[in-house]
Protein backbone atom coordinates (compact mmCIF):
# COMPACT_ATOMS: atom_id res chain seq x y z
CA UNK A 1 0.00 0.00 0.00
CA UNK A 2 2.87 2.40 0.82
CA UNK A 3 4.69 1.56 -2.19
CA UNK A 4 1.52 2.39 -3.85
CA UNK A 5 1.38 5.56 -2.57
CA UNK A 6 5.09 6.47 -2.89
CA UNK A 7 4.71 5.45 -6.95
CA UNK A 8 1.81 7.40 -7.41
CA UNK A 9 3.49 10.31 -5.70
CA UNK A 10 6.89 10.04 -7.84
CA UNK A 11 4.67 9.82 -10.96
CA UNK A 12 2.42 12.76 -9.84
CA UNK A 13 5.88 14.94 -9.50
CA UNK A 14 7.34 13.59 -12.57
CA UNK A 15 3.98 14.44 -14.47
CA UNK A 16 3.51 17.83 -12.96
CA UNK A 17 6.84 18.80 -14.03
CA UNK A 18 6.78 17.41 -17.44
CA UNK A 19 3.39 19.06 -18.32
CA UNK A 20 5.98 22.39 -17.76
CA UNK A 21 8.76 21.11 -19.52
CA UNK A 22 6.20 20.09 -22.22
CA UNK A 23 4.19 23.07 -22.28
CA UNK A 24 7.35 24.99 -23.43
CA UNK A 25 7.29 23.29 -26.92
CA UNK A 26 3.64 24.21 -27.65
CA UNK A 27 4.02 28.14 -27.30
CA UNK A 28 3.12 29.41 -30.32
CA UNK A 29 5.56 31.93 -32.19
CA UNK A 30 3.77 34.92 -31.24
CA UNK A 31 3.92 33.95 -27.15
CA UNK A 32 7.45 33.25 -27.57
CA UNK A 33 7.99 36.59 -28.39
CA UNK A 34 6.69 37.49 -25.03
CA UNK A 35 8.74 35.71 -23.17
CA UNK A 36 11.08 38.42 -20.86
CA UNK A 37 9.85 40.46 -17.88
CA UNK A 38 7.40 43.27 -18.40
CA UNK A 39 5.87 45.60 -16.48
CA UNK A 40 2.77 48.28 -16.71
CA UNK A 41 0.91 49.99 -14.34
CA UNK A 42 -0.77 47.93 -11.84
CA UNK A 43 -4.16 46.51 -11.90
CA UNK A 44 -6.04 48.55 -8.79
CA UNK A 45 -3.75 51.54 -8.69
CA UNK A 46 -1.96 53.48 -11.81
CA UNK A 47 0.31 54.44 -8.99
CA UNK A 48 1.96 51.20 -8.40
CA UNK A 49 3.79 48.64 -10.75
CA UNK A 50 2.88 45.45 -11.85
CA UNK A 51 5.29 42.92 -13.51
CA UNK A 52 4.54 40.22 -15.96
CA UNK A 53 7.66 37.56 -16.19
CA UNK A 54 6.67 35.72 -19.44
CA UNK A 55 8.56 32.20 -18.93
CA UNK A 56 9.66 29.72 -22.04
CA UNK A 57 7.63 26.93 -20.20
CA UNK A 58 4.82 28.58 -20.62
CA UNK A 59 3.93 29.78 -17.27
CA UNK A 60 3.67 34.36 -16.83
CA UNK A 61 4.14 34.99 -12.99
CA UNK A 62 2.15 38.25 -12.21
CA UNK A 63 3.64 40.16 -9.34
CA UNK A 64 0.16 42.14 -8.04
CA UNK A 65 -1.50 39.03 -8.54
CA UNK A 66 0.97 36.36 -7.16
CA UNK A 67 1.01 38.97 -3.81
CA UNK A 68 -2.81 39.03 -3.83
CA UNK A 69 -2.70 35.16 -3.65
CA UNK A 70 0.40 35.20 -1.24
CA UNK A 71 -2.31 37.26 1.01
CA UNK A 72 -4.85 34.28 0.71
CA UNK A 73 -4.45 30.76 0.28
CA UNK A 74 -1.73 30.08 -2.16
CA UNK A 75 -1.79 26.60 -1.54
CA UNK A 76 -5.60 26.03 -3.60
CA UNK A 77 -4.74 28.36 -5.66
CA UNK A 78 -1.68 28.63 -8.21
CA UNK A 79 0.55 32.25 -7.84
CA UNK A 80 0.95 32.12 -11.86
CA UNK A 81 -1.07 31.53 -14.62
CA UNK A 82 -0.12 29.11 -18.05
CA UNK A 83 -0.62 31.44 -21.12
CA UNK A 84 -0.66 30.97 -24.63
CA UNK A 85 -1.44 33.77 -28.00
CA UNK A 86 -2.97 32.58 -30.83
CA UNK A 87 -4.63 35.22 -33.43
CA UNK A 88 -3.55 38.03 -31.43
CA UNK A 89 -5.49 37.23 -28.25
CA UNK A 90 -3.48 36.13 -25.07
CA UNK A 91 -4.94 34.34 -22.69
CA UNK A 92 -4.01 33.29 -18.83
CA UNK A 93 -5.37 30.48 -17.50
CA UNK A 94 -4.92 28.88 -13.96
CA UNK A 95 -5.71 25.06 -13.59
CA UNK A 96 -8.83 23.92 -14.17
CA UNK A 97 -9.87 27.54 -14.65
CA UNK A 98 -10.16 28.59 -11.38
CA UNK A 99 -9.13 31.98 -12.80
CA UNK A 100 -8.67 32.99 -16.41
CA UNK A 101 -8.00 36.69 -18.24
CA UNK A 102 -8.14 37.09 -21.97
CA UNK A 103 -6.86 40.08 -23.44
CA UNK A 104 -6.68 41.04 -27.27
CA UNK A 105 -2.85 42.66 -28.32
CA UNK A 106 -3.83 45.67 -29.86
CA UNK A 107 -2.48 46.26 -33.18
CA UNK A 108 -0.56 49.41 -32.24
CA UNK A 109 1.76 46.89 -30.51
CA UNK A 110 5.18 46.56 -31.21
CA UNK A 111 6.66 43.10 -29.22
CA UNK A 112 9.74 43.39 -31.13
CA UNK A 113 10.22 46.83 -29.26
CA UNK A 114 9.02 46.21 -25.92
CA UNK A 115 5.60 47.74 -26.57
CA UNK A 116 2.58 45.36 -25.92
CA UNK A 117 -0.68 46.99 -25.34
CA UNK A 118 -3.62 44.67 -23.91
CA UNK A 119 -7.11 45.00 -23.64
CA UNK A 120 -9.07 43.11 -21.47
CA UNK A 121 -11.66 40.79 -23.01
CA UNK A 122 -12.81 38.88 -20.68
CA UNK A 123 -12.23 37.27 -17.39
CA UNK A 124 -14.08 35.03 -15.32
CA UNK A 125 -13.05 35.77 -11.84
CA UNK A 126 -11.22 38.98 -10.73
CA UNK A 127 -10.62 38.20 -7.14
CA UNK A 128 -9.50 41.07 -4.88
CA UNK A 129 -9.15 43.44 -8.26
CA UNK A 130 -11.85 45.47 -8.00
CA UNK A 131 -11.05 47.93 -10.88
CA UNK A 132 -10.62 45.26 -13.63
CA UNK A 133 -13.51 45.80 -16.46
CA UNK A 134 -14.05 44.85 -20.00
CA UNK A 135 -12.05 46.86 -22.64
CA UNK A 136 -9.74 48.24 -19.72
CA UNK A 137 -6.03 49.43 -20.92
CA UNK A 138 -2.59 47.57 -20.04
CA UNK A 139 0.44 49.77 -21.25
CA UNK A 140 4.02 46.67 -21.00
CA UNK A 141 7.05 47.72 -21.68
CA UNK A 142 9.63 45.49 -21.19
CA UNK A 143 12.01 45.35 -18.45
CA UNK A 144 14.36 42.50 -18.88
CA UNK A 145 15.17 40.46 -22.50
CA UNK A 146 16.08 37.54 -19.80
CA UNK A 147 18.87 36.51 -22.65
CA UNK A 148 20.52 33.24 -22.30
CA UNK A 149 24.10 35.56 -22.35
CA UNK A 150 24.37 37.46 -19.16
CA UNK A 151 26.95 39.99 -20.63
CA UNK A 152 24.03 41.63 -23.15
CA UNK A 153 22.15 41.59 -20.17
CA UNK A 154 22.82 45.77 -18.90
CA UNK A 155 19.93 47.83 -17.49
CA UNK A 156 22.31 50.54 -17.19
CA UNK A 157 22.79 50.94 -20.97
CA UNK A 158 26.65 49.86 -20.92
CA UNK A 159 28.35 48.48 -23.97
CA UNK A 160 26.68 44.91 -25.11
CA UNK B 1 14.02 -1.31 8.62
CA UNK B 2 11.77 -1.04 5.05
CA UNK B 3 9.88 2.37 6.08
CA UNK B 4 13.26 3.81 7.42
CA UNK B 5 14.64 3.15 3.84
CA UNK B 6 11.75 4.44 1.98
CA UNK B 7 11.76 7.61 4.40
CA UNK B 8 15.94 8.13 3.52
CA UNK B 9 14.75 7.57 -0.25
CA UNK B 10 12.77 10.71 0.22
CA UNK B 11 14.83 12.95 2.33
CA UNK B 12 17.60 12.08 0.13
CA UNK B 13 16.84 13.41 -3.34
CA UNK B 14 15.29 16.32 -1.46
CA UNK B 15 18.66 17.74 -0.07
CA UNK B 16 19.97 16.90 -3.08
CA UNK B 17 18.35 18.56 -5.13
CA UNK B 18 18.36 21.68 -2.39
CA UNK B 19 21.90 21.47 -2.75
CA UNK B 20 22.09 21.99 -6.56
CA UNK B 21 23.28 25.47 -6.72
CA UNK B 22 24.78 27.73 -8.97
CA UNK B 23 27.55 31.22 -8.56
CA UNK B 24 25.70 32.48 -11.51
CA UNK B 25 27.15 32.63 -15.66
CA UNK B 26 29.68 33.61 -16.69
CA UNK B 27 30.23 37.39 -16.28
CA UNK B 28 28.30 37.55 -13.17
CA UNK B 29 30.40 37.72 -9.99
CA UNK B 30 28.49 38.68 -6.79
CA UNK B 31 29.71 35.75 -4.42
CA UNK B 32 31.70 37.19 -1.33
CA UNK B 33 30.67 40.36 -1.59
CA UNK B 34 28.64 42.96 0.71
CA UNK B 35 25.85 45.05 -1.76
CA UNK B 36 24.23 47.80 -0.02
CA UNK B 37 20.86 49.41 -1.29
CA UNK B 38 16.94 50.22 -1.25
CA UNK B 39 14.00 48.10 -1.44
CA UNK B 40 11.53 50.15 -3.52
CA UNK B 41 7.79 49.00 -2.92
CA UNK B 42 5.90 48.45 -5.86
CA UNK B 43 3.19 50.86 -4.87
CA UNK B 44 6.02 53.74 -5.31
CA UNK B 45 5.70 55.04 -1.96
CA UNK B 46 8.31 53.56 -0.04
CA UNK B 47 11.39 52.95 0.09
CA UNK B 48 13.87 51.05 2.57
CA UNK B 49 17.74 50.20 3.10
CA UNK B 50 18.86 46.65 2.69
CA UNK B 51 22.43 45.10 3.35
CA UNK B 52 22.28 41.70 1.24
CA UNK B 53 25.64 39.71 1.35
CA UNK B 54 26.18 36.49 -0.76
CA UNK B 55 29.02 34.60 0.64
CA UNK B 56 30.71 31.95 -1.23
CA UNK B 57 29.64 28.36 -0.89
CA UNK B 58 26.30 29.81 -0.95
CA UNK B 59 25.60 31.44 2.12
CA UNK B 60 23.25 34.09 2.35
CA UNK B 61 22.51 36.87 4.88
CA UNK B 62 20.19 39.79 4.58
CA UNK B 63 19.04 43.01 7.07
CA UNK B 64 17.61 46.27 7.07
CA UNK B 65 19.22 48.55 9.63
CA UNK B 66 16.45 50.43 10.57
CA UNK B 67 14.67 47.07 11.15
CA UNK B 68 11.08 47.65 9.33
CA UNK B 69 11.03 45.32 5.74
CA UNK B 70 13.04 42.88 7.18
CA UNK B 71 13.38 42.29 11.08
CA UNK B 72 16.55 42.11 13.27
CA UNK B 73 15.83 38.73 13.80
CA UNK B 74 17.05 37.61 10.25
CA UNK B 75 20.28 38.64 10.94
CA UNK B 76 20.94 35.27 12.71
CA UNK B 77 19.22 33.24 9.60
CA UNK B 78 21.32 31.56 6.88
CA UNK B 79 19.60 30.70 4.10
CA UNK B 80 21.17 30.08 0.57
CA UNK B 81 21.05 31.96 -2.42
CA UNK B 82 21.80 30.63 -6.06
CA UNK B 83 22.23 32.38 -9.32
CA UNK B 84 21.28 31.01 -13.14
CA UNK B 85 20.42 32.80 -16.09
CA UNK B 86 17.79 34.91 -15.27
CA UNK B 87 17.16 34.72 -11.82
CA UNK B 88 18.69 34.74 -7.76
CA UNK B 89 16.51 32.51 -5.58
CA UNK B 90 17.54 32.93 -1.70
CA UNK B 91 16.04 29.48 -0.08
CA UNK B 92 16.00 28.33 2.98
CA UNK B 93 14.78 25.00 5.39
CA UNK B 94 15.10 22.87 2.49
CA UNK B 95 12.50 25.30 0.52
CA UNK B 96 10.15 26.33 2.91
CA UNK B 97 11.08 29.31 2.69
CA UNK B 98 11.86 30.49 -0.90
CA UNK B 99 12.47 33.59 -2.65
CA UNK B 100 12.73 34.56 -6.57
CA UNK B 101 14.04 37.35 -7.82
CA UNK B 102 14.44 38.66 -11.71
CA UNK B 103 17.99 40.31 -11.77
CA UNK B 104 19.82 42.67 -13.87
CA UNK B 105 23.92 42.85 -13.31
CA UNK B 106 25.24 45.99 -14.20
CA UNK B 107 28.30 45.61 -16.79
CA UNK B 108 30.87 47.76 -14.35
CA UNK B 109 30.05 44.71 -11.75
CA UNK B 110 29.00 47.11 -9.24
CA UNK B 111 25.44 47.26 -9.53
CA UNK B 112 22.75 44.82 -8.88
CA UNK B 113 18.77 45.15 -9.79
CA UNK B 114 16.46 42.82 -8.28
CA UNK B 115 12.62 42.24 -8.39
CA UNK B 116 10.40 39.99 -6.63
CA UNK B 117 8.70 37.49 -8.71
CA UNK B 118 7.52 35.11 -6.21
CA UNK B 119 7.96 33.83 -2.97
CA UNK B 120 6.97 31.34 -0.11
CA UNK B 121 7.21 32.37 2.96
CA UNK B 122 7.45 30.99 6.21
CA UNK B 123 9.66 32.87 7.69
CA UNK B 124 7.96 36.51 9.13
CA UNK B 125 11.07 38.01 9.04
CA UNK B 126 10.96 39.03 5.48
CA UNK B 127 7.53 38.85 4.54
CA UNK B 128 7.43 42.38 4.55
CA UNK B 129 9.49 42.62 1.05
CA UNK B 130 6.45 42.06 -1.43
CA UNK B 131 6.26 40.32 -4.77
CA UNK B 132 7.14 43.32 -7.16
CA UNK B 133 8.97 45.09 -5.01
CA UNK B 134 12.57 46.57 -6.82
CA UNK B 135 15.93 46.11 -5.17
CA UNK B 136 18.85 48.01 -6.70
CA UNK B 137 22.36 47.35 -4.75
CA UNK B 138 25.75 48.57 -5.16
CA UNK B 139 28.60 46.80 -3.75
CA UNK B 140 30.21 48.26 -0.41
CA UNK B 141 34.01 47.13 -0.79
CA UNK B 142 34.58 48.96 2.49
CA UNK B 143 32.26 47.75 5.41
CA UNK B 144 31.50 44.82 6.34
CA UNK B 145 27.96 43.56 7.20
CA UNK B 146 28.00 43.93 10.93
CA UNK B 147 29.02 47.60 10.38
CA UNK B 148 24.96 48.50 9.27
CA UNK B 149 23.93 46.70 12.57
CA UNK B 150 26.80 48.54 14.97
CA UNK B 151 26.70 51.75 16.83
CA UNK B 152 29.25 53.37 14.32
CA UNK B 153 26.76 53.02 11.75
CA UNK B 154 23.58 54.42 13.76
CA UNK B 155 25.94 57.67 15.31
CA UNK B 156 27.18 58.44 11.62
CA UNK B 157 23.62 57.73 9.95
Amino acid sequence: MKRVFLFAVAVSVLFISGCYYINGWFLSEEAQSLEGLWYSGGWDSEDSTCYYDFRADGRVFVTEWTDDVELGNSILIPSHFNYSVRNGILKMVQYLGIASFEFIIDDDSSISEGYCHLIVSDYTNDFDFYYIYDEQDFYLYKEMNYSRAAEVRSLYGGEE
Amino acid sequence: MRARMILIIIILPVIFLNSCRSDGPDGTDIADSLWVGTVETADGYDSYTVVFEFREGGDFIMGDPDDIIIYDEAIDQNFTWSMDENYITVTGWLGMYFAEYAYEYSTDGNTLFMILIRRNFFNETYEEIRTGDRIELSRDEVNDFQYYFSDDYYSAY
